[in-house]
């Protein structure tokens, strides 16, 4: 663990207790995960982190990062076209749509990472958090997790999908949200849709509240909206057996 | 499924929507006077679609309250005029079809717990409800145009 950033999981948390809930639902959501300091620290962390990207994802399998420093640098006709763009749901090409910190990834590929964003990582991979999960779902599969810092702004989404990928052995999905004050009219919902479309729960980005959900299962995160006054920032991922 | 510490909470309904579906709406033939509103425009609506959600809410044992109100949202729209309210029921007949749910413009349900459920627009659907107005979310950009009837209703 970074000392920059000490994490906690609360300590009132009875994870055994959520098992039968979550076997029996497939998915839960988890208020005030954190222990109040953590959560505010891990909050500043986010909100302050730099080498953001914005990954953009394309039906034919294709990703697309590209650097939000860069993308500001832009003219502004050239930007505003280029996020019209992108926001533009006429078109079905686009799977997703937000900023992230892809941490495992580049701490994977031997590149620097700042120490808040290692000290998230280690806190996600690390025995308490593991093993939380592990109670919650009973399940002693879970080896390790990857983690990424997610922001998503005015237009950003994520279309339905199910997370398969039996390449990679993904067991479990999570999301950490941790903007505080979030409106349920800013859109930004982790949503799971039924068979037509429709959304059978959703939640609410709460501030410290995890949603863990096993995989597969259809989820979408709805198009923040114009009106959201805060970046939507969470900790994300996916929970792995091993190899 | 919410938890909160080591208390157990099962999944339940919001408890104030309903969806339904009814027949196929007819077709607006008159021209429409829209204002402007916050969010979206709205008209008036024309007789026939009055006749139409009057007998949805009669196959359901209910009658308007007072005349609906037909919306408009395109992309950016978004929101409801203030539906609910006292001892009566509110309701929306979807008019128009959403291709995706990630055209918005959804029906979403949102507890104080910040649980949400909810519905995509689909033409001749009818959702009621009692107690707090559901969230219209914002369109997309791109997103076809989504016509709504909206109204209060009461029991027969």
């Amino acid at each position: 663990m970074s000392p920059a950033l000490s994490l906690r999981l609360d300590p009132t948390l009875r994870a055994a207790a959520l098992r039968p809930v979550f076997q029996r639902h497939r998915r839960l959501h988890i208020p005030g995960i954190l222990e109040a300091a953590s959560a505010a620290a891990l909050h500043a962390a986010l909100r302050e982190a730099g080498g953001w990207t914005r990954s953009i994802h394309l039906e034919d399998g294709r990703d697309v990062d590209l650097s939000v420093e860069e993308l500001e640098a832009l003219p502004d006709p050239e930007r505003i076209e280029l996020e019209r763009a992108l926001a533009d749901s006429s078109t079905d090409r686009l799977q997703y749509v937000f900023d992230t910190v892809r941490i495992s990834a580049e701490l994977g590929a031997g590149r620097p990472v700042a120490a808040p964003m290692r000290a998230i990582h280690d806190f996600i991979n690390g025995p308490a958090f593991l093993g939380m999960a592990a109670e919650l779902t009973g399940d002693d599969r879970l080896a390790f997790a990857d983690v990424m810092a997610t922001r998503y702004l005015p237009g950003h989404f994520l279309t339905a999908h199910g997370d398969e990928n039996p390449l990679e052995r993904r067991l479990y999905a999570y999301v950490l949200n941790l903007t505080p004050g979030w409106r349920a009219d800013w859109g930004g919902v982790l949503m799971f849709l039924d068979d037509d479309g429709h959304v059978a729960e959703g939640y609410v980005p709460a501030y410290n509240a995890l949603n863990l959900f096993a995989v597969p299962q259809t989820h979408a995160v709805s198009m923040v909206s114009r009106l959201a006054r805060t970046p939507r920032l969470s900790i994300t991922g996916w929970i792995h057996a091993a190899a | 499924m919410r938890a909160h510490a080591d208390v157990q909470v099962e999944p339940r309904s919001s408890g104030n929507g309903r969806r339904l579906r009814i027949s196929a709406p007819p077709a607006i033939g008159t021209p429409l006077a829209w204002e402007a509103a916050e969010g979206h425009a709205r008209s008036g609506a024309p007789a026939d679609l009055v006749a139409y959600a009057a007998s949805a809410l009669a196959a359901e044992g209910l009658r308007l309250k007072d005349p609906p109100v037909l919306l408009r949202h395109g992309p950016g729209d978004h929101g409801l005029p203030p539906l609910a309210g006292g001892d009566g029921y509110a309701f929306a007949i979807d008019l128009t079809d959403a291709r995706r749910t990630l055209d918005g413009g959804l029906l979403l349900f949102v507890d104080g717990d910040g649980r949400a459920e909810g519905w995509r627009a689909e033409a001749g659907a009818l959702t009621l409800w009692r107690g707090a107005d559901p969230v219209l979310t914002e369109m997309a950009p791109g997103a076809p145009q989504r016509l709504t009837l909206v109204g209060r209703a009461t029991t027969v």
